[in-house]
This record gives C-alpha cells, structure tokens and sequence, in this order.
C-alpha cells in the first residue's frame, strides 16, 4: 500500500462561535470572508477559515499570528463572538500517495467520492472525531491531540493490501 | 477401495491443478475451483459429521450456504469454529475435520444420544436434569453441547480488516437478475457495487444448463462480468457475503479475500439504491429419515455435477412437489446416474414427462433405509402400495424459498403466495426492491426480467434515466408448486426433520403445538427450529406448513419469524478489523505520559479514555507504601499532580450567566469577575450529573469545569439544552480540556513553589484567595492559575498551552526539590479526597443521590425560580421515602479497610441493605482506615455502630461525619 501519513507542523487555530456578522467582522481582519456553505472553507493567502456548524468556524493561520491573539481574544473581543485559540487542541496530519483513498476507507465511513475540492467537514476517523479536509495532493485530518499516539498506533496497523476492483 | 466421484469431463474446474487438502487427517486432493465440500464428494466422503443433539450422521445435502447438514472446521493454527464447506474455496494445504462427533464421523461415542432420543425432545432441559440441581448437570450439558471448537487462539496467518464503501446502487447477488441490474446500472454511470458470496460470479447459473443471448449460461456470465469489470463506475466484489441490512442502506458484507495475507475483510456498504438478487433456496422435504447423507436438495445434485464434476451417487430417487426438479433429470442422467423413479406428490402430471424416466404421482418417500448413507427410500403410492426403492442419492424438491433474509433485516413486509407456496417481498416505496428469484420470480427468463426492472427502478430513484433492456434466454420449465409440507406417516414423525442442523423433528413441532406454543416465534424458540448456523434456510417453511396443517391456520397468518443477522458466520476479528492490541480501544494522553512512564509510574485509564498515572512506585514500593508516601507528601509538604484531563469550557455569550444558572442547582450570575464557585448539575430526574468550578472571566464570559470522565456528556447536555430549551439564547461553549493543561501544585508549601517559578501575580493570601482565578506569566510562560483545592490542601492549579506543559512541569519539579516535591498519581487523589470526604463519580455520586443525599442542601438555592432537576428533587423529597444519605465510617479496628461496594445490612445478617460503602482507605495523617457510604437515614445515625457484610466477614463500624481530615477547610483556604 503506498501511502504517507505524516504530522503537520502547529498552526494557529481559532474555533470562533458567534453571531455571523461579527464573524465576518473577524474573519475580515485576516483578510478572509465566511465559506458559503456549510462543511467548506475559504482561503486568503496563508490564511483559511472552515466552516463547520451552525454558526460555528475554525480560522487557521500561520504560526506568528498567535502574536496578536491577546488583542483578538481578550476582554475586548466583541461580546456576540466567542474566540478560542485552540492550536494545541488539534493535531494536524497529512494523507497522500496513490493508495490514500483505500487507507481512508478503513478509516472512516465518510463517502470519499462525494466530498467536494474545498471540503472541510467533521467526520469520524478510527472512531474518534475529526475534521477532514480536502487538499489537491491528498488529505489533511485534524483531531484532538490527546488522541494523537493512539491515531499514529492505528495508522501504523492498516493493512499493506489494497483490493483491486474486483475481487 | 473408495470409489471416486469426479466425472471425467465438464465442470468449471482447472484439472490440470490438483490440490491436496487433508480431512480428519487423511490426505485428499481435489482441483482447483472446487470447494471443499465438492472435493469431497468428488472423494466419495459422504459422511462429514454428527447432528447437533441426537449425533445423527451427516452429510453434505446443498451446494451454499443454506447448508443444513454438514460443517465442518479447520485444524490447530487455522482454527475458525463453524464453517460451511460448500462455501470455502479449496486450497492448498487446508486442513479440515468434521465437528461434534469423536472420536471420528464414522464412529462417534455420542451416537448414543440416538438411543437417548425419547428422553431428549424439544424443550427437555426445561423438563429433565432439574433434581436433585441443575447445576449438577449443567457443566457436562454445556461441555456436550455446540458443535465446532471455539478457537484457542488468533489465527497464525493473515490479518483482519474493515473497510467502508459508498455506492450510489449496490446489488447483493450476481446470479442472472443482479448482473443484469448492475450491467443496466454500469450504463448509467451512476456508483454501482455489486457484491456476491461466490468467488465466481453467475449464481445459480454456474450449475445449470442454460442460454442467455445465444450464449451458454456460464459464457453469458463471463462476458457480462467483464464488461463489469471494464466499467470505471463498477465494483465487483467477489467472495463477500453481505450478512447484515441495518438501518439507511447500511450493510454488512464479510469477503474472504483470496490474496495472502488477508484473512477476512468486513465492508460497510452504503448505499443509496439496494437491489437484493440473492435467490431462493431450494426447499427440503419432511419424512422419516430425510437427514440421512445422500438426502440432497435436487439443484444441489445439479450443481456438484455441472460446476464440480461431481457424481454424488449412481442412482438417485428424486422426490418433489414441483416441475423445477425435472431440470436436474438431463445433467443426472448425462453424468451417468442412474434415475430410479421421479416421486411426485401431486396427483397429476403438471407438464410433459421426462421420456424414459419412470414418474410415480400422487406418491411419497415414508421413510430411507441405510446407516451412514442412503440406501433406498420405502415408498407409498396413491393408492396405499408401499414399494422399496434401492438407491444411494435421494434428490429432494419442496419448492423453493426466496433469500429474504436482507429484506427481512431491513423491516420490509413478507406476504405468502398461495399460488407459489412462497413467502415473498412486498414492494414498498423505499431504497430497497428485490429482484429475481428473492423476488419470488422463479425461473430464468423471470428473473431477467425482474432484475432489469429492479435496476430501471433503482437508476429512476437516483434521479437518473435507464432503459430496462432485458437479456432474451432459453425456455424455462414453469415452476407449478404443489404445496406439500411433510409425510403423514404415523408414528414416525420423531425422525421427520425439520431442521436438520438442529436435530428438530416434525414430532417436536407437534408436542410445542401441544404444549400451548401457537406463535411461529414461541415454537421457533421452543423447539430451536430455525435458530442453527443455516437458519432454517431450508426448512422454515416446512414448519410453518406443518402448523397450518396441525391448526387449521392459515400460512400468511402463522408468518415467519423475523430473520437476524448475521445471514452466515462472520468473524468477530473481520468486525473488529485493526482494533486489536494497543489500539482495541481508544487512549488519550497528556505531553506528560513520557515522562511519568520515565519515573516508572504505574498508568491505567482514569475515565474517557485518558491514560494517567495511578502512583510512582519508588524501587521496592507496593502500590500502598507508595501512595502513603504521596499522600503524607501532600499532607506535610508539597505534591504535585497533572490536572490536564479534567473538562474545562469556556462560555459566553449575552446568556451565559443565565445557563449557567439554569444548569447548576446554585447561583452563578452574581459570581464577581475572577471569582469562582462549585456548583452541581442535575439530570432532568433530578438526580447528580456532575459537579465542577466555574470562574467569571468577564461579563459574559466563564471558565467552565467538569469531572473528567462526563466531559464530553456534560457538553451534549448543554447542547441539548440549549438547542432543544432555549434556542433563542445567545451564548457559546467552546471545549478547551486540550488547549490548556495543568500542573496543580498542593500542600503546605504550594505558595512558596509557585513564588519560586517566577510569576507576575501576587500570590498573597488576601490578594489571591480561594476560588479566585489569576491570568499572567508563570514560569516564563502564559498562565492561568486557580485556587480550587480537590486535595484539602492549599493548591494552585497552573494551567497553560499544551504545548508548554512539559516545560511547565519540568520547571516545578526542579523549584520544588528542596521542599521535597512529590508528584502523585490517581490512587493518592482517591486517598486525599476520602479524607475531605469530597463527591466523586461512580462513587458517591453514583447516579441515584441528589446534593440533599449527600449534605448539600445548602447548595440548592432557594431563591433561584428554576433550575434542571429542580421540580424532580422536590418531588421525590416529597414522598417521604426513606433515602441514603453520606456518612464516614470509622472501622472498629482502625487499620481494617472496607472493599469498597460492600454493603451494609442489619447486624450483619444476610438481609437486604441498609448501604453501601462508596469508598474506604488507609489514611496516613489519621492514623487509621477512613470510609464513606451511603447509609439509610445516615445524617441521623451519627454514633450508631453499623455493620458491613463481606464474603469473608461481617465488620463493624461506627457512624461519623463524612469530612476525616480538616473539617473546617481552614489549609486549602491559606
């Protein structure tokens, strides 16, 4: 099975839960606009936003954005928006090579087929939520870190045969 | 010598690869392509082993899985339990040997319970070995019963694994009606999947004779397959039994892969369309004898000969009630077996006899002679003559049973057909249609068409457009059932099987029926008709024929019983796929499980999967000696612990004061900024839910805790609550259990740590004192410190980023060597919150207190208007009913420890309880063993000696105050 599953340095993370318009307002600052449709995400530069629930997002930014966080999620932060910095929340993971799909179909019952190219959604990886999101070159996942061993463990355990189509 | 079976040509067999394979340890060898059952039979091994109860002698009687008569299993490493063995592809090298029989099928010790039969009828257990106890018989009735062996162990080669796969149509079954749906479904290009048990497409087709579209029958197959194959939008799986239907199109199918390496895979199937093309099983017929090995279903016989090259006997008797049987007469009589007679039971000829085949109508096998193989059959005419006919192979022809399993699972409605003596599927407006002969469309021609139909159908649903071409075939003999459901012969109906897997007889029918059992599930369950590995497959309908005939009922009323899944074995290994070992299940840890395994700590799961440190045993410590010394480290100096899994939220929103109102049984929306306070949460029942510390960070904003094993059910209580209660409410809750972690440093010398960490935040008592909260630097490192205490002891819980709590940690521990620092584990916890006498879950609160239970009444406001739980508290307070309130308990040997759970009765006597001890354990500051329980009217029996009630010994103990150590909370508030 020729696949290659490896970790995605940090990255700044916001779960932001709020009233939409402040949304905006915030995601606007990182030179981004909200995703049209739920379980998508939208980019500007280094900078994506996935939207992921009812009136729920998560911004991803490079590492030295952490730097203004104080200013953002502090007492000042607008009253209708809940942000979080939530980088050591998640772990990131990347999935790519020629057999990613088939590696993905053991993990995870998402149907792989229907997820469009800006896919961001949660799913359920090995048994344990996930955020799954679609890249030209494969996947990348993001799940709780406290689960990171474990995922490794499971990753290290699929099976090297890959069914042919028919079989 | 044995006589061989293999037919010198034909079959769809490769001759020029033999395989050896051994049986009960003698050395066969078949080709490949054969199963094992038909490399058997092609060896002339007609006896493959014993019944389930009476060790009847078996032997193979079908060509799939509605096997009712022989299983077998594999031998040392490759041991499986059941298996079906027209089911397994032959393979080099398998070692196979019959099951419930010793020490061989030929001889088996327990034959005797043939002679046992009279004393060992449907339900005897209920009846029988019941004095002077059961349990004196039961050990040898368990070690008797069953039929293969549990494996001892995992299987020396191959791996197990699940996958999952979405389709848009997924067709179970590539016999004529699924490979026709899943070809007009490939032109679609919609997703198709079409999954069969064989390893070789074609069903019923690969063991019979017939054209489609001017080509052979199994040409038809390969060329079809191949365009599948071709097909970017088509999946084919082979070897893959679909054994589950659940809920929305998902299915579960078990495929035994023929690559090395893989033993068996699991496939989760979802699909929006499901076309269930699995056929109909061929019906057995019920009279004396009919179990015996030679008895085979006709198509079977057809099958062995033209798939397998196999002769089953040289001169067959065919019994039917229905014209498909003539079908089998051409591939018999061309492989050399001799036709005895056609027994028909209906009194007329349906269609145009088999020339030179003698017919006898109107007639019906009594009962087989011979002793491990059939011999001849005794037959009755029309007209009462008896006539012993010699053969050894008996071809039997009930009718035919539409697969309906699937269809079953999935809660689609079953109506009999009177017309086909059939229990068929009535088509409903859903995701699901039948097609072919689970359809009830018995026939080639019929089950073209209905599988071309049933794909159209499907294709229209997924909202696309389909033409239903439908492949033109050779003409097929009409089916013109007449019902016949068993001999009726008296006296004689003790060895008329109904279902041969499970030794029920035609006579077990009747004595249920006796005996008062009228629903088709009372008498299922009675006799165990239907309950084996086939599931009656073969005989279920029989039964149910027999209790219309026994009740004058009618068949559509009795019904059938509701079929379960799994439709065959299935592995647990292929369900539970790569969960195996480390990751069986799921585990969580902290940055700080390195080191603390570094330190030797003793790690075990401590709720929601987390992996913490129970104790750090120092060389030669037992778990006790190292939890005293944690404990008095905490207790005189200074400990440390790692809080990190405890949930933490946080909230906000213009609302947030007033959920947090609604959800604990105190107030929180008058908490001043960067003040905290405990609160319990109720269930709607009004019972404890979780207890934790909430901090006011600002107008609308708190710092949420919850215990960490209800971290995650506390937040879908909120959820619910405020999606379902209150959904016009403006507030948020964000999981931060893993953005910041914490080291709670605790003891006396807590302060003088922290100081020594270096920290911008005035660590005065009057600047920071209890349940207040702090932000800044600590250590170098962005901070949040709370004084909340679950030790008793003054405590500050330093909460950082993850990513710096290694660093954090490290930092504490070298700036409290010289005060000792002890890090400590869960076990020490236990031990320090016992002598504080605070809650815990699954102890104290263990889902049937409330606060008052537990002396907490003063943290049920009164002057909240509402609460969650608040009207169900009052109204069980309300009753009057006696409840079980906390107590301490203070052992009257001091150094006596009580096993926690053990209850309290009245003077120790074996009478119902009175209690129970929640917790109990050696406290090092008091000198002595220190317990809670929850004890009936506890709060009013302060003094009163109780009695706790082991296997062992009945212990006493004097009733206390719950709070062992510092009652008055005068360290953990410094």
């Amino acid at each position: 099975m020729i696949f290659e599953f490896s970790t995605v340095p940090r990255f700044t993370l916001l779960d932001i839960k709020g009233d939409i318009r402040a949304a905006e307002r915030f995601a606007a600052a990182f030179g981004l606009t909200l995703p049209a449709t739920t379980n998508s995400r939208a980019s500007a530069g280094d900078s994506e936003i996935y939207h992921i629930g009812d009136s729920h997002w998560i911004l991803r930014a490079p590492p030295q954005a952490e730097d203004q966080l104080p200013s953002i999620c502090g007492p000042e932060s607008p009253p209708d928006l809940l942000v979080q910095p939530v980088s050591d929340t998640w772990a990131i993971y990347r999935l790519s090579g020629t057999d990613k799909d088939g590696v993905l179909s053991v993990c995870t019952s998402l149907d792989i087929n229907a997820l469009p190219e800006n896919a961001a959604t949660f799913t359920e990886i090995l048994g344990e939520k996930a955020l799954i999101i679609s890249r030209p070159e494969g996947y990348e996942f993001l799940f709780e870190n406290s689960y990171s061993a474990f995922m490794e463990d499971h990753f290290s355990r699929i099976s090297n045969h890959m069914p042919t189509r028919q079989d | 010598m044995k006589r061989g079976n293999r037919l010198p040509d034909g079959g769809l067999i490769d001759r020029e690869r033999q395989i050896n394979f051994t049986f009960n340890g003698r050395s066969f060898t078949g080709l490949a392509g054969d199963s094992v059952a038909s490399a058997l039979l092609a060896n002339d091994r007609m006896l493959i082993g014993r019944s389930f109860k009476y060790h009847r002698p078996r032997g193979i009687m079908s060509a799939g899985y509605e096997e009712p008569g022989a299983l077998v299993e594999f031998e040392a490493g490759s041991a499986s339990g059941n298996e079906i063995p027209a089911l397994l592809p032959l393979r080099e090298g398998m070692r196979v040997k019959s099951v419930n029989c010793w020490p061989s099928p030929e001889f088996d010790l327990g034959g005797v319970n043939q002679l046992l039969a009279p004393l060992l009828p449907a339900g005897f257990y209920y009846k029988t070995f019941m004095r002077p106890d059961w349990a004196l018989f039961e050990p040898w009735v368990r070690r008797a019963a069953g039929l293969a062996a549990v494996p001892r162990a995992a299987p020396e080669e191959g791996a197990y694994e699940t996958r999952n796969l979405n389709c848009d149509i997924l067709v179970v079954g590539a016999g004529a009606a699924g490979l026709t749906a899943a070809s007009i479904g490939a032109a679609s290009g919609l997703r198709i999947v079409i999954a069969d048990m064989d390893r070789q497409p074609g069903g019923a087709l690969l063991g019979c004779e017939a054209w489609i579209e001017e080509l052979p029958g199994t040409d038809w197959v390969r060329k079809t397959a191949a365009e599948l194959k071709a097909a970017d939008n088509v999946r084919l799986l082979r070897n893959t039994l679909v054994w589950a239907c659940r809920e929305q199109n998902l299915l579960m199918a078990r495929q035994n892969p023929e690559r090395s390496g893989e033993r068996e895979r699991n496939w989760r199937l979802r699909a929006r369309q499901l076309i269930i093309a699995t056929g109909a099983v061929e019906r057995m017929m019920v009279f004396p004898g009919n179990d015996r090995p030679g008895v085979m279903l006709a198509s079977s016989v057809r099958n062995y000969v033209h798939r397998y090259a196999v002769r089953p006997g040289r001169r067959a008797l065919i019994f039917t009630c229905n014209d498909t049987a003539n079908e089998a007469v051409p591939a018999l009589t061309n492989a050399g077996i001799e036709i005895a007679a056609i027994v028909d039971t209906r009194p007329e000829p349906q269609s145009v006899p088999t020339s030179g085949i003698r017919h006898i109508h109107g007639a019906a096998i009594t009962r087989t002679s011979g002793r491990k193989r059939v011999r001849g059959a005794l037959i009755r005419h029309a007209n009462g003559r008896m006539e012993q006919i010699e053969c050894d192979l008996v071809a039997l022809s009930g009718g035919w049973n539409p697969s309906l399993q699937l269809w079953s699972q999935a809660r689609q409605p079953i109506t009999y057909n009177h017309r086909t003596s059939m229990f068929v599927p009535v088509a409903k407006a859903a995701a699901i249609r039948c097609a072919g002969a689970a359809d009830g469309c018995i026939g080639l021609a019929a089950a073209l068409r209905s599988g071309a139909m049933a794909g159209a159908a499907a294709i229209k649903a997924c909202g696309c457009r389909a033409s239903a071409a439908i492949p033109e075939c050779s003409p097929q003999t009409r089916y013109n059932a007449g019902p016949w459901w068993h001999d009726e012969a008296p006296g004689r109906a003790q060895n008329a099987f109904v279902d041969v897997m499970n030794d029920v007889t035609l006579a077990d029918i009747h004595l249920a029926l006796r005996e008062g059992y009228r629903s088709i599930e009372h008498v299922k369950r009675y006799t165990t008709a239907g309950m084996g590995l086939d599931q009656g497959r073969t005989g279920n309908v029989n039964i149910v024929g027999a209790i219309a005939e026994a009740t004058a009922a009618d068949m559509e009323t009795i019904g059938v019983t509701t079929f379960r899944s799994p439709v065959a074995p299935v592995s647990f290994g292929s369900i539970q796929g790569t969960r195996e070992g480390s990751v069986l299940l799921p585990y969580r840890h902290t940055p700080l499980t390195e080191w603390n395994v570094s330190r030797g700590a003793v790690m075990y799961e401590a709720g929601a999967r987390w992996r913490r440190p129970g104790y750090f045993p120092q060389s030669g410590e037992s778990m006790h000696q190292a939890v005293n010394r944690e404990a008095g480290a905490v207790r005189n100096s200074v400990g440390v612990y790692d809080g990190s899994p405890l949930g933490t939220f946080a909230v906000k929103g213009r609302d947030a004061a007033r959920l947090l109102d609604m959800l604990y049984t105190n107030r929180f929306s008058d908490l001043p900024l960067h003040q905290g306070r405990y609160g319990i949460m109720l269930t709607d029942d009004g019972l404890i839910l979780d207890d934790g510390v909430s901090f006011r960070l600002g107008e609308c904003e708190f710092l949420m805790s919850t215990s960490t094993a209800n971290a995650a059910r506390v937040y879908r209580h909120v959820q619910k609550f405020l999606h379902l209660e209150r959904p016009d409410w403006q507030v948020w809750m964000t999981d931060l259990t893993c953005q910041w972690m914490n080291a709670t440093i605790c003891g006396p010398a807590a302060r003088e740590i922290v100081a020594a960490l270096g920290t911008d935040i005035d660590l005065g008592r009057g600047k920071f004192p209890f349940m207040t909260i702090r932000e800044g630097m600590v250590a170098g490192l962005p901070a949040r410190i709370s004084r909340v205490s679950f030790t008793g002891e003054l405590s500050f819980e330093i909460n950082v980023r993850a990513r710096d709590l290694c660093q954090l940690w490290e930092r504490v521990i070298d700036a409290g060597k010289a005060y000792g620092i002890t890090p400590i584990g869960s076990e020490t916890n236990h031990v320090l919150r016992v002598e504080k006498g605070f809650l815990s879950l699954g102890h104290e609160v263990d889902g049937t207190t409330d606060p008052y239970d537990l002396g907490m009444g003063w943290i049920m406001s009164k002057k909240k208007s509402d609460f969650l739980g608040k009207r169900s508290v009052s109204l069980r307070r309300r009753r009057g009913v006696p409840r079980r309130e906390l107590v301490g308990l203070a052992t009257a040997d001091p150094a006596q420890v009580i096993p926690e759970g053990a209850p309290l009765t009245p003077g120790g006597r074996r009478e119902k309880s009175e209690g129970v001890v929640t917790a109990s354990v050696w406290s090092e500051c008091c000198g002595r063993s220190v317990s809670l329980a929850l004890l009936q009217d506890g709060r009013a029996r302060h003094g009163e000696t109780v009695h706790i009630r082991t296997p062992e010994e009945v212990m006493e103990a004097r009733v206390t105050g719950s709070c062992a150590w510092d009652p008055q909370g005068t360290r953990m508030r410094s």
